[in-house]
C-alpha cells in the first residue's frame, strides 16, 4: 500500500515507537486516591486530613478469628500474633494478650509515684498509707490467689495497678484465656497495624494477600476463619472493584464500537484507521503526564481513555464530509478550520483543570489537552493518507436527516427547557455531593463486618475528636492535664461516655516533678509507715521495697513518651500523639456522644486560642469538598470565558460565536438539571465530565453552524453528527450502567450530555443564521 | 504446711479409676450451700487471719463467697463474669475471669470438681489422689509452667460427695485453707 510509505505516515510511525518505547520504560501507574483529594488549606487541616489519611488509625485492620471453641480461639490467636510479627507486614500486632515486656513494666513500676494520679493526694501521710495498708490486708485475705500483678510488699498504695487500670480501654473487648473476645465470645479479636500506608494500594495488596493465605500455613489455624477490615481494605476493594469493572466495561464497549464503525464504515482498513487518532492520543497524554509528573494515577488513565467520545468523532468528520470525487487531503483543507477551532476551545475548557488544587484534576487537565491535541494532528497530517481516494461515505441515513430536517419549533421548546433548567440549577438545594466516601462503590458487607468488629473492640467515635495543639510535648501533656477536669466533668453528666487522654499514659514532666516533691525522704516515710502499721498484722519489715522505691523516685528524671515506643500500648499512644513541623498534636477520641452541644460548650472556653479545638472530622472534609469545588466553578467560569473568546476571535463575529456558543451553554444546563432529576449530586467527577461535553457540544454546535447555507455539506455534517454521537452514547451508555458511583457519573454525564449536545447543535441556535435552511 | 511438701513423695501414682470414682459422686449434685471457715498465712503477715461465711454453688458457673467475718464481702463469680461487692465501702467491682488468669484456673479446679469431671480438671493439673485416713485426697498441680509461679498446688479433701476443705498453696509460701461445712 502506498500510502504506507507516505512522509507523513512514516514521521507518525517514528513517533508513535518513540513515544512508545518513552511510555513504556519511564510510566508508573499510581493509584495514591490522595491524589484525588485536598490537601487542606489551613495548616492544621493539612495535619489533620494528613492523620486520618495515613496516620496509625488509617493503618489499623481489624481481624476477627472464629470457628472454634474459645480456648482453642485464644491458642490460635496467640499463633496468628506471632506469625503476623514476624511476617515484615505489620509495626504492631496486638490481641489483648501482655502487651508490655518485663524490662517495660520494670520501668513502669520505677516509675509509679510520678505516673500515678494517687502521687496528687496525700498519699504518704500516716492516715492514708493506714488506709492503703487496710485496703491491702482485706485484698489479701479475701481473695482466692494472690495476683501477680499486685506487688503489696513494694507498693502497698497500689500506685502501679491504680495507673495500669486508668490506662485500660473502656468498653474495650473482654479477655478471655487472656486474649481479646467479641461479647459473645464466638470469636477471638486482633489488631494489626501494616508498615505500608493505606492509601499506598499495591502495598496494601500484598498484605490482603498474605493474610489471606496466612491461616492455611498452619495445621491448626485451617479449619478457622479470619474476617478483616480497615481502611487500607476498603481502598483496596473500592480499587478492585472499579478496575473489574473498567476491564469489563472495556471490553464491551471497544467490540461494541468496532461493530458500530464496521457497520458504518464497511471497510476494515478505515474501521482500524479510525482508531489511530484515538491510540496516539492517549499514548501521547500518557507520555506527556508522565514527563511533567514523573507518574501518572489510574483514575487519570481510566477517565483519560473516556477522550475515546471526542477523538473519535475526528476521523469520522473527514469521513462523513469526504465527497466522492474529492481526495481524503481536500475534504481535510475544508473542514481543517472547524476542526482547529473545536480543538482550541475544547482546550480552553481543559486549560483552566491545570490549576485545579488537586494533583488529580490538573494531571486529567494535562492528559485532555495533550490527547486531544495530538488526536487532532493525527487526524489532519496521517489520516488523509490512510483513505483511499475513491472512498465513497456509505452511510446514507436520509431517514435520520429527514427528521431532524422537517421538526421545526423544537428550537423554541428547547430553549424554554435551558431557562427552566437555569432556574433549577441555581435554586436547586442538593447540588453538590460533599461526601467523598459516596464516590467510592457500596460495600455493603464489608462495612457490616466494620461495623461489628469494630463494636466488638469497643472503638471510639471516628467521627468527632477534640484535637489539643502545643509547641512541645511537655507543653502538650501540660495542656491535656488541664484538660482532664472539664472532661471528667462532661463524663459525670454523661455528655459522653469515655475518652482517653494521653497525659494518662505520660503525665507532663511538670506534674512528675510536683509529685516527686510530695514524696517524703526515706527516714519519715518509714516512720509514717510504722505508726500506719500500728495494730496491723504485717510483719514490720514487710514493706522495705516500698521505702527504697518511693525514696529512689525522688531523683528520677522525668518519663517522656518515648517509653511506649515500640510496645502495643505505644500504637494508641501514636494515635493519640503526632507531631507536624513544630507543632505537637493530641487527639482525644471521644465515645458515645449524647450531646454535641453541651460538648462543644464545656469546650468552648478555653477554645478561644484554638489550642483545643473540637472537631467533626465529616463537617471539616466536606467543607474542603466545598472550598474546592467552588474553586473548580470558578475555573469552569473562566474556562468558559476563554471558550467564548476564543470564538469571538476565530469566527471574527460576536454573533457567530454566540451561535455555536449558547446551544453549548443550553446543553450544559439541561443535562445537569436532567442529572439532579435523576437523583445525582453533582461531584467533581461530574464537573470534569462536563468539560467533555462541552468539547464534544462545542465541535457538533461548531460543524453545525459552519455551513448552515450549502444544504448538501449540512446534510453530511448531520451525518457525521448521527455517526459521532451514536458511538459516544454507545460507549458512556454502557458506562452509565457502572455500579462504581465514579464510573456512572462520568457515563451519564457525558451519556445525557451529547445527546443534548447533538439536539441544541441541530436545534439549537438561539437566531437564524443569514440565509440558513435545512434542505 | 510442711506435711503439704513432703506428701507428693509420698502418694503412690493415682489411680484412674479411684479418681473417677471420688469425682463420679459430684455428677449427680447441682447445688451446694454451707459455711466455711478460712484461715490465712502469708509471708507478709506476722500472724494468720481468719474469714466466716458461707458458700453458694449452683451446676454449672456460679460461685458466690460471702464473707460475714471480719467484714462484709460478696464475692460472685459467674461464668466468665467476676463480681466483688464490698459492703462496708460500698465499693463494687466487675470483671472478666479471663483477664485474671490466676483467678480462673483455680475458679476452674473448684467447678471441675463439684461438676465432677476429671477431663476439664486435667486440662489444667496434674491430677493425683493422696492416702486420706478418712474420705478422699486430692491434689492439683498446675500444668502452666507460668502459674506455677504464683500457685503450688490445690488439695481438696473430702468425704463421699462432699469437699471438707480446700487448700491452695502459693509459691511464694502462704496459703489459704477453706473448711467447708455444709449440706447439698
Amino acid at each position: 500500500m502506498a500510502a504506507l510509505r507516505h512522509p507523513a505516515f512514516l514521521i507518525w510511525l517514528l513517533v508513535f515507537g518513540l513515544t512508545g518505547a518513552y511510555v513504556a520504560t519511564n510510566s508508573r501507574l499510581v493509584t495514591d486516591m490522595s491524589q484525588f483529594l485536598p490537601t487542606g488549606a489551613s495548616p492544621l487541616q493539612v495535619v489533620l486530613l494528613e492523620q486520618v489519611r495515613s496516620g496509625a488509625a488509617s493503618r489499623l485492620l481489624l481481624l476477627g478469628l472464629d470457628g472454634a471453641p474459645p480456648s482453642q480461639l485464644a491458642t490460635a490467636s496467640k499463633l496468628l500474633r506471632g506469625k503476623l510479627e514476624s511476617s515484615g507486614f505489620f509495626d504492631l500486632v496486638h490481641n489483648g494478650a501482655q502487651n508490655l515486656t518485663p524490662d517495660r513494666q520494670a520501668t513502669l513500676f520505677q516509675y509509679r509515684y510520678l505516673l500515678s494520679t494517687s502521687g496528687d493526694a496525700d498519699a504518704f501521710s500516716t492516715e492514708n498509707l493506714r488506709l492503703a495498708l487496710q485496703r491491702q490486708l482485706r485484698i489479701l485475705t479475701s481473695s482466692m490467689v494472690q495476683l501477680a500483678q499486685n506487688d503489696v510488699q513494694g507498693d502497698p498504695t497500689s500506685a502501679y495497678l491504680g495507673y495500669l487500670l486508668g490506662l485500660r480501654p473502656q468498653g474495650g473487648p473482654q479477655l478471655q484465656h487472656g486474649v481479646w473476645f467479641g461479647k459473645d465470645g464466638s470469636e477471638a479479636l486482633l489488631l494489626a497495624r501494616t508498615i505500608a500506608p493505606a492509601f499506598s494500594l499495591e502495598a496494601q495488596q500484598e498484605v490482603m494477600a498474605y493474610l489471606q493465605g496466612v491461616l492455611q500455613q498452619d495445621a491448626e489455624l485451617q479449619s478457622l476463619r479470619l474476617q478483616i477490615s480497615g481502611p487500607a481494605l476498603f481502598a483496596q476493594q473500592a480499587k478492585d472493584i472499579i478496575a473489574g469493572e473498567v476491564t469489563r466495561i472495556s471490553m464491551v464497549t471497544t467490540v461494541l464500537m468496532l461493530l458500530f464503525l464496521a457497520l458504518v464504515l464497511r471497510n476494515t482498513t478505515l474501521v482500524v484507521c479510525s482508531a489511530l487518532p484515538l491510540l496516539s492520543g492517549i499514548l501521547a497524554a500518557v507520555a506527556g503526564v508522565t514527563l511533567i509528573y514523573g507518574s501518572m494515577h489510574g483514575i487519570t488513565l481510566a477517565f483519560g481513555a473516556t477522550l475515546v467520545g471526542v477523538a473519535v468523532d475526528y476521523p469520522l468528520h473527514l469521513f462523513a464530509h469526504k465527497r466522492p470525487a474529492e481526495t481524503a487531503v481536500s475534504t481535510l483543507h475544508r473542514i481543517w478550520p472547524t476542526l482547529r477551532l473545536g480543538l482550541i476551545t475544547t482546550v480552553m475548557g481543559y486549560l483552566a483543570m491545570l490549576f485545579s488544587d488537586f494533583t488529580g484534576l490538573a494531571q486529567l487537565g494535562v492528559f485532555a489537552i495533550v490527547g486531544l491535541t495530538v488526536a487532532v494532528l493525527v487526524t489532519r497530517w496521517v489520516m488523509p493518507v490512510l483513505v483511499p481516494d475513491a472512498w465513497v461515505t456509505p452511510w446514507q441515513l436520509a431517514g435520520f436527516t429527514r427528521v431532524f430536517a422537517t421538526r421545526r419549533g423544537v428550537n423554541v421548546v428547547l430553549w424554554l427547557l435551558s431557562a427552566a433548567a437555569l432556574v433549577f440549577v441555581v435554586t436547586h438545594e442538593h447540588l453538590w455531593e460533599n461526601d467523598i466516601a459516596a464516590l467510592n462503590p457500596e460495600q455493603k458487607a464489608q462495612k457490616l463486618l466494620d461495623r461489628h468488629l469494630r463494636d466488638q473492640l469497643g472503638a471510639p467515635d471516628t467521627r468527632h475528636f477534640i484535637l489539643v495543639r502545643a509547641d512541645s510535648e511537655e507543653a502538650l501533656l501540660q495542656r491535656c492535664e488541664q484538660l482532664q477536669p472539664r472532661l471528667d466533668a462532661m463524663v459525670a453528666h454523661q455528655v459522653f461516655a469515655h475518652y482517653e487522654l494521653i497525659s494518662r499514659y505520660v503525665p507532663s514532666a511538670a506534674t512528675q516533678r510536683q509529685r516527686q516533691q510530695r514524696i517524703p525522704e526515706r527516714a519519715s516515710l518509714a516512720q509514717a509507715l510504722t505508726q500506719a502499721l500500728t495494730g496491723l498484722p504485717f510483719k514490720a519489715d514487710a514493706f522495705g521495697r516500698f521505702l527504697d522505691g518511693a525514696a529512689a523516685s525522688r531523683d528520677l528524671a522525668p518519663l517522656t513518651l518515648a517509653v511506649y515506643k515500640n510496645t502495643a500500648l505505644g500504637q494508641q499512644v501514636d494515635n493519640l500523639v503526632f507531631h507536624h513541623d513544630d507543632q505537637w498534636f493530641s487527639l482525644v477520641p471521644l465515645a458515645q456522644i449524647r450531646d454535641y452541644e453541651m460538648l462543644a460548650q464545656g469546650l468552648a472556653p478555653i477554645g478561644t486560642d484554638d489550642s483545643v479545638v473540637l472537631l467533626d472530622l465529616k463537617a471539616e472534609s466536606n467543607t474542603l469538598m466545598s472550598r474546592y469545588r467552588d474553586r473548580a466553578l470558578w475555573l469552569f467560569a473562566l474556562g468558559a470565558g476563554g471558550i467564548l473568546l476564543v470564538l469571538v476571535l476565530g469566527l471574527r463575529s460576536v454573533a457567530e460565536a454566540l451561535r455555536v456558543f449558547l446551544p453549548v451553554a443550553g446543553a450544559l444546563l439541561v443535562t445537569t438539571m436532567a442529572l439532579l432529576l435523576a437523583g445525582e449530586r453533582l461531584s467533581l467527577f461530574h464537573l470534569a465530565s462536563l468539560l467533555l461535553v462541552i468539547g464534544v457540544g462545542l465541535d457538533y454546535s461548531l460543524f453545525f453552524q459552519r455551513h448552515r447555507a450549502e444544504s448538501e455539506e449540512c446534510h453530511k455534517t448531520l451525518k457525521a453528527l448521527v455517526v459521532c454521537a451514536i458511538t459516544t452514547i454507545l460507549v458512556f451508555g454502557i458506562l452509565a450502567g457502572a455500579t462504581t458511583p465514579v464510573l456512572h457519573a462520568i457515563g451519564l454525564t457525558v451519556c445525557v450530555g451529547t445527546v443534548l449536545s447533538f439536539l441544541y447543535a441541530v436545534y439549537g441556535a438561539p437566531f437564524p443564521a443569514r440565509s440558513t435552511h435545512l434542505n | 504446711m510442711g506435711l503439704g511438701l513432703l506428701l507428693p513423695m509420698m502418694a503412690p501414682a493415682a489411680d484412674d479409676g479411684q479418681l473417677a470414682a471420688i469425682l463420679a459422686g459430684f455428677a449427680s449434685h447441682d447445688t451446694f450451700s454451707g459455711t466455711f471457715t478460712e484461715v490465712k498465712t502469708s509471708g507478709i503477715l506476722a500472724r494468720s487471719v481468719e474469714l466466716q461465711g458461707e458458700l453458694i454453688y449452683h451446676a454449672p458457673a456460679y460461685l458466690e463467697k460471702h464473707i460475714r467475718q471480719p467484714y462484709d464481702e460478696r464475692q460472685i463469680i459467674d461464668g466468665d463474669r467476676v463480681i466483688v461487692d464490698n459492703a462496708d465501702d460500698g465499693q463494687r467491682r466487675e470483671l472478666s475471669l479471663g483477664t485474671v488468669p490466676e483467678l480462673k484456673i483455680v475458679v476452674d479446679s473448684l467447678r471441675a470438681t463439684l461438676a465432677g469431671n476429671l477431663d476439664a480438671l486435667r486440662q489444667n493439673y496434674r491430677v493425683t489422689s493422696v492416702p486420706a485416713a478418712v474420705g478422699w485426697h486430692l491434689r492439683l498441680t498446675p500444668r502452666d509452667a507460668e502459674l506455677e509461679e504464683t500457685l503450688r498446688e490445690i488439695h481438696i479433701q473430702g468425704q463421699d460427695a462432699h469437699i471438707r476443705e480446700f487448700r491452695i498453696v502459693q509459691t511464694a509460701g502462704g496459703e489459704s485453707r477453706v473448711t467447708i461445712n455444709g449440706a447439698h
